[in-house]
């Protein structure tokens, strides 16, 4: 009775470990790319009742415009290795922390951190970035292995897998 | 599980493993079909539900099945495959920190405790006073 009793939990086991592989994300960088076959129902094809009270997506301040720059070139004064680390934090709060920057990438993750939606995205020469945005998306609009553009204030200069660069308040372009 | 299985069917982005298997095992046009429905509702559940809910109903899930195949929490079995189980779904989110695939979100994490938790927790109420009969 015991022994069946195991092999049935073993059996819900399976079960559950199946469900778990499932639910693995089969393309995280990007590269061989499976959802190409599945359509993506963008927030056009959504017929939304209350579209008019959508919050509007945040505008750039006044001045963004002498100010935005592509994120490679910023990165990469930052990455130079000319600094300490103390010295590039130091730079980037000056110089960087809180300016609106563009940014170009391959899509490589769409989720949810403490509630609020982001987009990963592999920026060439600059490691992965996370655009959080305020106003709600549709997260089966944005598909991995797709090129995205953003423009975001840079918000706080990361390092490693779990802390990306990361951008806050982004708008996303096309 | 169904509620899960339907939000991960429903709302997350096909790029999962779980839709190479649909696409192999022939059933695309049917999870298409199922998603353009879901899509054209005008309501969507919110982000926390989608990103968070399904790994705990996972694990909710799975300490029903326990409970009902052992007939309860109390057995020794049963105590050992639920742990294993809370275990496996802690060590599985803690895991996206470093090895495995995909992000960790400390949300989650919470989530999968509060579940595990709130299950003992009503496990141990309803089993906690013997039945007089058993004693007999």
């Amino acid at each position: 009775m015991i022994t069946r009793l195991h092999l049935g939990s073993l059996a819900i086991a399976v079960v559950l470990s199946v469900l778990a592989i499932g639910s693995i994300n089969d393309s995280p960088s990007g590269s061989g790319d499976t959802s190409s076959d599945w359509p993506s129902f963008s927030e056009e094809s959504r017929p939304r009742a209350p579209t008019a009270s959508r919050p509007p997506a945040p505008e750039l301040p006044s001045d963004a415009g002498d100010r935005r720059t592509d994120l490679p070139a910023v990165l990469a004064q930052l990455d130079s290795g000319r600094y300490s680390d103390d010295q590039r934090d130091a730079l980037f709060e000056r110089d960087f922390e809180g300016k609106w920057f563009v940014v170009e990438g391959r899509v490589t993750d769409v989720g949810t951190w403490l509630g609020q939606k982001y987009v990963t995205l592999s920026v060439q020469g600059s490691g992965l970035c996370d655009v959080y945005l305020p106003d709600d998306f549709d997260i089966l609009s944005v598909e991995v292995g797709t090129t995205g553009r953003y423009v975001g204030r840079f918000d706080f200069l990361g390092d490693g897998d779990l802390f990306h660069r990361q951008f806050w308040e982004g708008t996303r372009l096309r | 599980m169904l509620l899960g299985g339907l939000t991960y069917l429903c709302y997350r982005p096909p790029s999962l493993r779980l839709f190479s298997w649909f696409e192999a095992m022939g059933l695309q046009p049917l999870v298409i079909m199922v998603r353009r429905q879901a899509a054209a509702w005008t309501w969507e559940p919110p982000s926390w539900w989608i990103g968070s809910a399904p790994a705990a109903l996972w694990l909710l899930s799975g300490l029903a099945a326990y409970a009902a195949l052992w007939g309860g929490w109390a057995p020794r079995g049963a105590r050992l495959w639920m742990g294993a189980l809370i275990v496996a779904a802690f060590a599985g989110e803690l895991g996206q920190l470093a090895f495995v695939p995909g992000t960790f979100d400390p949300i989650d994490l919470l989530v999968s405790v509060l579940t595990a938790a709130i299950f003992l927790a009503l496990a141990r109420g309803t089993t906690q006073a013997p039945c007089p009969e058993t004693f007999r």
